[in-house]
Order: C-alpha cells, then sequence, then structure tokens
C-alpha cells in the first residue's frame, strides 16, 4: 500500500467505488465540522467488505443551519429517510437519535447523521484527521479511539474492522493514546493476539 | 461430546479461521499496490450496492427504531 502520513493527513489514492463516491459527493454539503466514525474507516482503507450505512458525527448546529443544509440537499437528488420535515429531523438530531440520508430512490447505501452524544464522539470530532484520496479530502476520527472502540463494541464485525485497522497501521499508530483508550473501554490487546 | 459443545468448538474455529484470513488480508493489501487491492475491493463493493434491496418500506421494517411512529 502506497500510503503517506504526514502531521494530522493521510495521502493515498485508489480506484474509487460508487460508495467512497457516495460519501465524497456528499460530503461536498456540509460546510461544518464533521468527523467519519466506524464502519467507513476499514472499508476506505481497503477492507472488502459491505455496508448499508456511513456513519458520520456533525457538530451540534441550529435550526436554521440544519435547515440550509436539508435544502441544498433536497434540492440535489436526496432524500431523508427518517422523515420528510427538517423539524421532525432536527427535533430527532437534538434528542440524540440518527437521522439517515441518501439519493433519491435509493436505500443503501446511506449515510448516518448525528450529533456528539458523549466525551468520545466529541474526542473524535475534535481530534479527526485529514484523509486525502487524489484531490478529494475527508475527516475521520483518529484510528487510535477507532480500533478499541471497535473490539469494545464487540460483535464479530467490529472486532474484524479493529483488527484490520490494527494490523494495517500497526507501525502508524500512537500506542500511548491507543492504551489509554484501551483502558478505558476495558480491552485487553492480548486477548486478540496483540501487543 | 454434547450437540452443544460441537457447535460451539465448531463456531469458535469458524472465528479464529475468519480473524486470520482479515490479518492475512491487511497484509495482502499493505504488501500490494494501491491499484491492485483498491481495483479488487471496488468491483466487490460495486456489486454488492448493484444488488441491494432498495425496497423503503422493507427498511423500515427492519430499521423500525429510525422511524417516528
Amino acid at each position: 500500500m502506497d500510503i503517506k502520513f504526514e502531521d494530522n493527513k493521510v495521502i493515498f489514492d485508489k480506484i474509487l467505488s460508487d460508495l467512497d463516491k457516495f460519501v465524497l459527493e456528499t460530503l461536498e454539503f456540509m460546510d461544518f465540522k464533521y468527523v467519519i466514525v466506524s464502519g467507513y474507516i476499514p472499508i476506505l482503507f481497503g477492507r472488502s467488505r459491505g455496508t448499508e450505512d456511513v456513519d458520520i458525527i456533525i457538530e451540534k448546529m441550529s435550526y436554521e443551519n440544519f435547515f440550509g443544509f436539508y435544502e441544498k440537499l433536497t434540492k440535489s437528488g436526496y432524500w431523508f429517510l427518517n422523515s420528510e420535515n427538517p423539524k421532525e429531523l432536527f427535533e430527532m438530531l437534538e434528542e440524540g437519535d440518527s437521522i439517515r440520508l441518501a439519493k433519491r430512490d435509493i436505500v443503501i447505501p446511506n449515510i448516518e447523521l448525528k450529533f456528539p452524544k458523549n466525551k468520545y464522539d466529541n474526542y473524535s470530532l475534535q481530534n479527526s484527521r485529514i484523509v486525502i484520496i487524489d484531490s478529494n479530502q475527508l475527516r475521520i476520527s483518529s484510528l487510535e479511539i477507532q480500533i478499541p472502540y471497535k473490539f469494545y463494541l464487540g460483535s464479530e464485525k467490529d472486532i474484524e474492522d479493529a483488527l484490520y485497522l490494527y494490523d494495517l497501521f500497526s507501525d502508524k499508530l500512537d500506542k500511548s493514546i491507543l492504551l489509554n483508550f484501551c483502558k478505558d473501554f476495558g480491552i485487553e490487546l492480548k486477548k486478540y493476539g496483540l501487543q | 461430546m454434547g450437540c452443544n459443545k460441537i457447535l460451539e468448538k465448531s463456531r469458535m474455529k469458524n472465528i479464529k479461521n475468519r480473524r486470520e484470513f482479515i490479518r492475512f488480508y491487511a497484509n495482502y493489501v499493505k504488501s500490494h499496490k494501491n491499484e491492485i487491492w483498491s481495483r479488487q475491493q471496488t468491483n466487490f463493493i460495486n456489486s454488492l450496492l448493484k444488488t441491494a434491496n432498495q425496497d423503503v418500506e422493507l427498511f423500515k421494517r427492519t430499521h423500525p427504531k429510525d422511524f417516528r411512529k
């Protein structure tokens, strides 16, 4: 894998899948702080598996700003799966639920948006990494929190994602930050054959 | 050996084999040019998306928490 790590940036190229193109195209509408978390991160870096949705944490915003975002998307061929009513969608976000958006007449893939719910979501939002693929740019959560979090979630799919990212980037990870999050989440890497 | 024990042994072996494959694949991606692994990945993901079920009503039934009654 040809990949460069420069400060906070990860730079590489790949042949983009339709999922990658959908994500990059949708991010163009987000003129606010966001961070991609969870399953799309290992997929972005080559893991061959499907997914129904791409999870994105967005900064808390006013209804007016959310409405502007809603209008831009719905006028550009997107729909929100949970409701057609922007007020109801905003209420869902404020109540800690997530909302989904996709291209019109499409269900899969969709993007799942949520406001930060806890200190770990806030950490991911504040400590995102910039990924540059050719001329495209996106923000992902730091791997040092994603890997322990995936182990914490504990389904086989999540554990496999964590193992994949750990092995792929083992020499690039800040082990002290990673181990701190492991401690926070009660994860023992030894249990998974890692050290 | 009881039925449950046999199934559990087989399940654990399956998990072990899958995890070994994931680690093998991470090493494969690491040691091959981006064009090689990303072409395979793109073919795989695009074909999954091509055959995805776009039935909204089905999605609502299988993701009930997402939708207001």
